[in-house]
């Protein structure tokens, strides 16, 4: 699955497709779908190895690569630091055109 | 026992064998410890094969570890040891800049590159020991950074002048 391409992601798309990343990827201790926006995923549960396969799932799913910059724990640390990464990366594959 | 709940408790072993007092901004050394499952490394290499290993991994390491998920844990948890030890602000994806070489006796050598080789020279960290291990599920290491006194360095600088 790979969304984002053809058509602008609605917030709450994006927040779905992340979830389901998290789900399959991250190791939580609860579920992802139960997490706010701003919950600490290094709390709930993901280790620093489930966070490089999480970053994989997320470039696989959105067809993007993380840029060095963004290689840093604070970018994956909420779901909400997930989804304004990813969103900032969709706007700059579309802005690119 | 969860990774976490295990690298926890190693890290306060590590910490306690090293002593509060070198744990301080200004000690003489920094201790970083990591557990990683070498199932997740090999869940890893089967999901996302070489788009995984090239990240994380340095050609040097790949081809020490040949494939063996075991090993490559325990080079991933000598990764995240040196960046505990380190201790930056915002963990950055140090992964192919912290690289354990094997030599042709066995023994397992820590090499830092550009921008964490630059974090441990501002933090005055000359000196590196690693210890890895793996035992069945599970793969560990130990780093211990030596620190450079301030007196030491304010001689090496007056020894290159010279």
């Amino acid at each position: 699955m790979t969304i984002g391409m053809d058509a602008p992601v609605s917030t709450a798309e994006l927040r779905a497709s992340v979830v389901v990343v998290l789900t399959e990827h991250a190791r939580l201790a609860v579920p992802a779908a139960s997490l706010a926006p701003t919950d600490d995923l290094y709390v709930a549960g993901m280790s620093s190895h489930a966070s490089v396969n999480v970053m994989l799932a997320l470039e696989d799913a959105f067809d993007l690569e993380f840029p060095e910059r963004m290689l840093r724990k604070s970018t994956f640390s909420s779901v909400g630091d997930i989804c304004r990464a990813v969103q900032e990366l969709l706007d700059a594959a579309g802005a690119a055109g | 026992m969860a990774t976490t709940a295990l690298t926890g408790a190693l890290e306060a072993c590590a910490h306690a064998a090293v002593g509060d007092r070198h744990q301080q901004p200004d000690g003489a050394l920094r201790v970083g410890v990591d557990v990683v499952l070498v199932s997740d490394v090999a869940d890893s290499i089967a999901t996302f094969g070489s788009r995984y290993l090239d990240r994380i991994y340095s050609p040097r390491e790949l081809a020490d570890c040949a494939g063996d998920a075991s090993r490559l844990a325990a080079r991933f948890a000598v990764k995240e040891a040196v960046t505990k030890a380190l201790a930056p602000s915002d963990a950055p994806g140090w992964w192919r800049e912290i690289e354990t070489v094997r030599s042709a006796s066995g023994a397992c050598e820590l090499r830092l590159h550009g921008d964490v080789a630059i974090a441990a020279e501002d933090k005055q960290l000359s000196g590196w020991g690693i210890s890895l291990t793996h035992e069945g599920d599970y793969s560990a290491a130990v780093v211990v950074g030596h620190r450079q006194t301030s007196a030491r360095v304010e001689q090496t600088a007056k020894e290159k002048a010279a």
